[in-house]
């Protein structure tokens, strides 16, 4: 679905290269949304996207010569996170800063889903996030994450089955079969 | 999403799709982040370069000790010019005068003490102007510190309080505080003992508009790490710029007293500090000297 914005479906994935300017507007949405599910608050996610943009425009020359530029940006969105996650949990050695976790009580799903997703562990979130928002195959995002294929979908059973009980009975759903 | 995906993670998988599509589509619209991000690209690039040059590197600190001119007078006492900003200036690149500058998010600190609440309660328009100065301040040393101390961000708990964080992962604490003089004597001068430093050093500068200050090197957090930090009386304010140790005393302030001094002396500093001293954003100081 070309209008949510989502990895797989980008449309121009294999295009020859373009300006950064060009690809930057063109990407921005869509990553800052992957950002949005990965951080869970809007103003981090911005960072997040700003900074991965920087890094494209910074390595544009090697960014725009990769066959996948969808790709190669969504790998940058998501080794950035984590670098980030790693750097937090150092700085609440010393810091309380807590995430921007929204209250657990709360019956809004937006509000149910970021607090579900919160409760994994960074790379857990990155896989569910990359497998189930960007639709991406279990290969590729163990290629990204630089794990075994075994690992990722262990990772995400695991976390399908957390996410499921928080979920639960509140948001019914059809799945059609 | 896999066929041979166990029957309750294909549905669970389902809901958890939904949930995303649903979740994002509440978020509100976004900003254009491109020109930022080409802003902040370019200055990545331009530090990834200078640390992959050390040579580059040793030509901009000594370009940087070469600005600040130990003219006036016998004694310690020096007059310090601007310092280089390690970046194209805006006349030298035209093309850059339009772009914003990146938004630094804020690091957020639980208030942990009744001063700290009310800095946190205070009303919307008041942390709006705390915030924005703060963003000002925040890019601005950025430009004028060296590039080991990493990128600044403001620290929303007060508004006198920054963080410095390199690539590693290293945190420096930043102080800059323009803060209502309580009318005492201050840090205004070296102490006339060297050994009250604890084997520490001071200097004695005086910046643009013949303002006198002080920079120390005096140790801090541990017995082996420095804080590197400035102060001088501006208008009715005292004016302190200060890096602290990393987090965990784990290596000291990455900067010199004259490279702080340079950064004070920086027109686009003291105009910040004139804002600052004009329009208050800290209490009066009102502890007692020696108290």
């Amino acid at each position: 679905m070309p209008e949510n914005g989502r990895g797989s479906s980008a449309p121009r994935e294999s295009q020859a290269p373009e300006s950064f300017e060009a690809f930057a507007q063109a990407s921005q949405r869509r990553l800052y949304r992957t950002a949005y599910l990965l951080c869970g608050d809007p103003d981090m996610a911005r960072d997040l996207t700003q900074t991965t943009l920087a890094k494209l425009f910074q390595h544009w020359r090697r960014a725009s010569a990769a066959d996948h530029m969808e790709a190669y940006a969504r790998t940058v969105l998501t080794r950035t996170y984590l670098a980030e996650r790693r750097r937090r949990l150092r700085d609440l050695m010393a810091h309380s800063r807590p995430d921007p976790r929204p209250a657990p009580d709360h019956t809004d799903l937006r509000v149910t889903l970021l607090s579900a997703l919160a409760g994994l562990p960074p790379r857990a979130r990155a896989m569910v996030v990359l497998r189930y928002w960007e639709d991406q195959s279990v290969e590729s995002v163990a290629e990204l994450l630089k794990c075994s294929p075994s690992t990722v979908k262990s990772q995400c059973s695991r976390s399908l089955a957390k996410l499921r009980v928080q979920l639960g009975e509140a948001h019914t759903y059809t799945t059609g079969s | 999403m896999e066929d041979n995906m166990p029957r309750d993670d294909h549905r669970s998988a389902l809901l958890v799709t939904d949930a995303m599509e649903r979740t994002v589509e509440e978020l509100p619209p976004l900003q254009d982040l491109v020109p930022a991000a080409v802003a902040q690209g370019r200055r990545r690039r331009t530090r990834a370069r200078l640390a992959l040059a050390a040579g580059i590197a040793c030509v901009a600190g000594a370009v940087v000790c070469g600005s600040l001119a130990l003219a006036v007078g016998n004694d310690a006492r020096t007059t310090v010019r601007p310092a280089t900003s390690g970046t194209p200036s805006a006349s030298a690149s035209p093309d850059r005068v339009q772009e914003p500058e990146p938004y630094r998010t804020p690091v957020h600190i639980a208030p942990t003490s009744d001063g700290e609440r009310a800095t946190a309660h205070l009303p919307a328009a008041e942390r709006k102007r705390r915030a924005e100065f703060q963003q000002r301040a925040a890019v601005l040393l950025d430009k004028l510190l060296p590039d080991a101390v990493g990128l600044i961000r403001p620290v929303d708990l007060e508004v006198w309080r920054y963080q410095a964080e390199t690539a590693d992962g290293t945190v420096f604490p930043v102080i800059f505080s323009v803060r209502p003089s309580g009318g005492g004597s201050g840090l205004k001068s070296c102490p006339a003992d060297p050994g009250a430093l604890k084997g520490g050093s001071c200097e004695q500068a005086t910046l643009p508009g013949g303002i006198k200050a002080i920079s120390l090197r005096v140790f801090a957090d541990s017995a082996e790490t420095m804080a590197t930090e400035v102060h001088f009386p501006y208008g009715h304010s005292d004016v302190t710029l200060m890096v602290n140790p990393a987090q965990g005393a784990r290596a000291s302030a990455p900067v010199t007293g004259k490279e702080l001094l340079a950064a004070a002396a920086d027109p686009r500093f003291l105009e910040l500090v004139r804002h600052a001293d004009a329009h208050p954003m800290e209490k009066r100081q009102t502890s007692v000297e020696g108290g």
